[in-house]
């Protein structure tokens, strides 16, 4: 899984259902901007997730202000893609944990 | 702006992934834009994302269609990907093989016409192309040819020319090379060889040190020559060529340590030279037997006589050669320069030997080109109108759900079998055409032996023609499935080409007719002017002639010169089946001209002029046949008390135009000489083919007899059967003379016309070539366009418009596309033949026959080809051809 399959799946676990440049100000914040998506690459992804059967179009949420035009469309995280985070999350702490074991990370001094 | 920057950069994603994500990425960029992003870095960025995903988006749409065993994922959810066919990719090449197969067997003329095109154009361009490239084009066979300069002085009376050394020049030459590697020279001299089977005169070629290493030629046995047996005072040597050893002396390997007489003395034969070694033919004239240059200290200061050719160093220009030159020169002679030497001189030693021929040549190379042009061109013009006609096919079969790529790639297939077709046929052509050139070649023409089909020649006609194919074959159909697309699978029956298709049809069939119709009218007056000379009106009758050189320098005083040449001539006359005898300096096709300076009558005041001078006996017209045209002929009474001379048509041209000339005066250019009174005026007479019979005037023999001359014989008629009898009687009366050479005139012009015919046939077929590629793509592309105008002829006619009106309008269209191509072919050779002019010896670069005849055939066949279909097109039952395919 890469970074910003990684990225843009926890968004929406965290986030509920967002659309594309929802999707992207979320990651940014959270990373602080070192994870960057530009808007091909993030539809790119978001069309392969759809193929996978991870992630899911939904209607816009009632309380999202109307912006003219068509109605956006909004991600939600399904199941499958909810398992799919959920594992590589488990491998990713897999790999902490051993890493600290061996002392090959160490905490940050103040918490 | 940056809206529609953005819809374009979505252009880069496939149709379908466009209209489910396009509105959405074009909004995350307003978004992003009204959060205030923006600048340099970010439309960067922009692009390569852009970029990046949509060769990502692409691939895997590839990727999936490929692989079965994910239709799970896929789910049909995405239309895109389903669209890829689930059969292995092999599989379908095959199948659309077959399909373009069957679909060129539907259309067997446009087939024929495509492939003939492009095998003509590769077959004939490639033929021409390793020819060339053989014979004249590579480098000359010596080491660092490129860097090869004639060097010499530049003479007064001949300026831009460069003219021979003396001795003292090429020593210091030799002694200080300057900007050049090293400097060797060579002077051709006849002899008198006796090998101890009576004495026989050749021609025997003196070259100086180093010469042999210079051309880094190599001993098929013994030695070449060395430092050593240029020492005035070592013992003389000599070395055979390859071919006179085979020729004279039975390729016998003992020659090596025998002694031969060259003139007065015995010289030892010490090496035979290797058969790879190629004559440099500009400084060395004769290879029959090379004797070494031997300079004393007192060489004389004022012979210039030597050839010189330089290797210049890498990087030395030819002009620094040429300043190094005049320094020597003024070194050489300071103060006490001769007076006709202005200083050093030096050329480009491949400019020299490839002379008027490389201009011949670079024009030759250009036609090459063009032919490969305008088969080309002929093979795109066929394509589009195979595809206009296809166009409504495609668009049915695009609007019934086959995908582009698999449309594009059944037109393909069918333009790969063409092409590959083409190309095969083509490399036979190319085969045949050099396998011919080497049985019909002249002997001697250098490097024949090493001809052959040119690869690389071959690969890039292939490829240009490859590419032609390919690209003609696609365009159209991009094109018509790209349009069906538009109006989402409403198939269109268009009744006639779109106007835009038409136009670029007509101009193409334009363009090509006028590619053709130049190529065509410079090869044909080419091959027009090679003809004329081939049968070129000589002015003379050589049948008949029989024509002996010999030599009296050796046995005779200059004194004795004109007796013994009477006596000569008194016994031939007596010979047997001799209706006729006489002596020249020089006979048709043989011997050298022989060059003096005058100043005719008018001219006193001005430059003296050179014209060739010809020392005949009287009879000499009679001989030949050449015809009197003033006065009379040289008869054996006249001598040089008073002078009297004779000149041809071509001097009286040149110095007396349209006033009589006998009586008048020609004052030799020499201080002390006679002043000649012209006698009479001969017609001209071509003694050497497709040259000009320059000016000339005729001496008689008593007065300026020289010792090496032709004694020429008129015979009734078996000329050949004479030699032996006539060789007996010089034994006999003059014993101990060499005769050099006894021939019938008539084989000695054919051997110096062999190579014209032979250039002939060349540019004859050449031009044969041409014509026939503008022939056959004119009549090809204009009746399969006319033929895709059937339903068009049809609608018309159920529409009721007269029959012999509408064929008539058809034909009268393709007539004028082709007529205005031809008229501006026409113009175009004009100008580009005038440059022809100075090649053109016979017929003028306006020959009117020429390019009349070329007007004529393309002009036909444009008229023909669109004749034929429209004239079927209108005999068909309306009904019937609106119902058929259009």
């Amino acid at each position: 899984m890469t970074t910003r399959t990684l990225q843009i799946l926890l968004a929406l676990a965290d986030a509920g259902p967002l659309h594309g440049y929802g999707i992207k100000q979320r990651v940014e914040e959270r990373t602080d901007g070192t994870v960057r998506l530009g808007s091909g690459t993030l539809y790119e992804a978001v069309a392969r997730l759809s193929d996978q059967g991870w992630i899911e179009e939904v209607d816009a949420p009632a309380d999202e202000p109307a912006s003219g035009g068509a109605p956006r469309r909004f991600y939600e995280l399904l199941p499958a893609g909810r398992d799919a985070l959920r594992q590589e999350l488990l491998r990713m702490e897999a790999v902490v944990r051993y890493a600290r074991r061996r002392n090959l990370i160490r905490d940050a001094p103040t918490g | 702006m940056a809206d529609r920057f953005i819809r374009l950069l979505i252009r880069l994603y496939p149709a379908d992934y466009r209209a489910r994500y396009g509105d959405e990425m074009a909004r995350f960029h307003h978004d992003a834009r009204a959060a205030g992003e923006g600048g340099i870095r970010y439309w960067a960025a922009l692009v390569l994302d852009h970029a990046l995903a949509a060769f990502r988006v692409r691939r895997r749409s590839r990727a999936i269609g490929g692989g079965a065993d994910r239709g799970a994922v896929q789910q049909g959810r995405h239309r895109f990907l389903a669209r890829a066919s689930g059969r292995g990719v092999m599989r379908d090449w095959v199948a659309d093989f077959v399909y373009g197969a069957r679909s060129l067997r539907r259309v067997p003329g446009f087939a024929f016409f495509a492939v003939l095109t492009l095998a003509l154009g590769v077959g004939a361009t490639t033929g021409v192309f390793s020819v060339l490239d053989r014979v004249v084009l590579r480098p000359l066979p010596y080491p660092g040819a490129e860097r090869l300069a004639l060097i010499g002085i530049e003479a007064r009376h001949d300026p831009g020319s460069v003219g021979p050394l003396s001795g003292p020049l090429l020593a210091d030459f030799q002694a200080r090379p300057g900007p050049a590697e090293a400097v060797v020279a060579a002077s051709g001299s006849g002899v008198v060889l006796d090998a101890g089977a009576g004495p026989e005169a050749i021609e025997a070629t003196r070259v100086s040190r180093g010469f042999f290493g210079f051309f880094g030629a190599r001993p098929a046995l013994g030695r070449l020559l060395t430092e050593a047996d240029h020492e005035p005072g070592s013992p003389k040597v000599a070395v055979l060529g390859q071919e006179y050893w085979r020729g004279r002396f039975g390729a016998d390997p003992s020659v090596i340590g025998r002694s031969i007489r060259l003139d007065d003395d015995v010289h030892m034969i010490v090496g035979v030279l290797a058969p790879g070694f190629h004559r440099p033919s500009e400084i060395a004239e004769h290879g029959d037997l090379w004797i070494p240059l031997r300079l004393d200290a007192g060489a004389a200061r004022g012979t210039f006589f030597l050839a010189g050719l330089a290797r210049l160093r890498p990087g030395a220009t030819l002009p620094a050669l040429d300043d190094h030159a005049d320094r020597i020169v003024a070194g050489v002679y300071g103060g006490e320069t001769p007076s006709f030497v202005v200083g050093g001189a030096v050329a480009d030693y491949r400019g020299a030997v490839l002379g008027d021929i490389g201009s011949v040549l670079g024009r030759v190379l250009a036609a090459v080109a063009l032919l490969l042009l305008i088969a080309c061109v002929n093979v795109a013009s066929l394509l589009l109108t195979r595809g206009a006609a296809r166009a409504s096919e495609l668009a049915v079969r695009s609007a019934l759900g086959a995908a582009r790529a698999r449309l594009a790639r059944l037109v393909l297939a069918e333009s790969i079998l063409i092409a590959v077709a083409g190309g095969i046929v083509g490399a036979a052509l190319a085969w045949g055409a050099v396998e011919l050139f080497r049985l019909r070649a002249p002997p001697g023409l250098p490097r024949l032996a090493e001809v052959a089909v040119d690869g690389r020649g071959l690969a890039f006609c292939l490829a240009l023609s490859f590419a032609t194919v390919l690209l003609f074959g696609l365009l159209p159909a991009l094109r018509a499935t790209g349009r069906a697309a538009a109006v989402s699978g409403a198939p269109t029956r268009r009744a006639t080409a779109g106007r835009g298709e038409g136009r670029l049809r007509s101009a193409l069939i334009a363009v090509e007719t006028a590619i053709a119709v130049v190529l065509a009218v410079s090869s044909t007056l080419l091959a027009h002017d090679l003809l004329r000379l081939a049968n070129e009106d000589t002015g003379f009758a050589p049948e008949g002639l029989l024509a002996a050189r010999i030599d009296l320098a050796s046995g005779y005083d200059r004194e004795q010169w004109a007796g013994v040449w009477d006596r000569l001539l008194e016994s031939a006359r007596a010979l047997p089946g001799v209706t006729a005898a006489t002596v020249a300096t020089q006979a048709p096709y043989a011997g050298t001209r022989m060059a003096s300076t005058y100043r005719p009558e008018g001219m006193e005041g001005e430059q003296a002029q050179f014209v060739i001078t010809l020392v005949t006996a009287g009879d000499y017209a009679r001989v030949l046949g050449a015809r009197v045209v003033e006065g009379r002929a040289l008869e054996s009474g006249d001598d040089d008390s008073p002078p009297v001379a004779v000149v041809n048509e071509a001097f009286v041209r040149r110095y007396w135009p349209g006033t009589p000339a006998v009586g008048r005066t020609v004052a030799s250019g020499q201080e002390d000489e006679p002043v000649y009174r012209v006698v009479g005026v001969l017609a001209d007479v071509r003694t050497h083919a497709g040259q000009e019979a320059g000016p000339q005037v005729l001496l008689p023999l008593r007065g300026a007899a020289g010792p090496d001359m032709e004694l020429i014989l008129r015979t009734d008629g078996h000329a050949a059967a004479l030699a032996p009898a006539l060789r007996a009687l010089v034994r006999r009366v003059t014993p101990g003379t060499p005769v050099s050479r006894i021939a019938t005139v008539e084989g000695l012009a054919s051997e110096k016309r062999a190579l014209p015919r032979f250039y002939t046939a060349l540019f004859g077929g050449f031009a044969a070539v041409a014509l026939l590629l503008a022939v056959v793509g004119v009549y090809g592309t204009t009746s399969y366009a006319t033929r895709s105008r059937t339903r068009e002829i049809g609608i018309r006619l159920a529409l009721g418009a007269p029959r012999r009106g509408v064929v008539g309008q058809v034909v009268l269209r393709a007539g004028a596309v082709v007529g205005l191509g031809t008229a501006i072919g026409l113009a175009g050779a004009v100008l580009t033949s005038r440059a022809m002019g100075d090649v053109l010896v016979y017929v003028t670069s306006r020959d009117a026959a020429s390019y009349a005849a070329v007007a004529f055939l393309v002009l036909a066949a444009g008229v023909f080809a669109a004749w034929i279909p429209a004239r079927r097109a209108g005999g068909v039952d309306p009904a019937e051809t609106l119902r058929a395919e259009g």
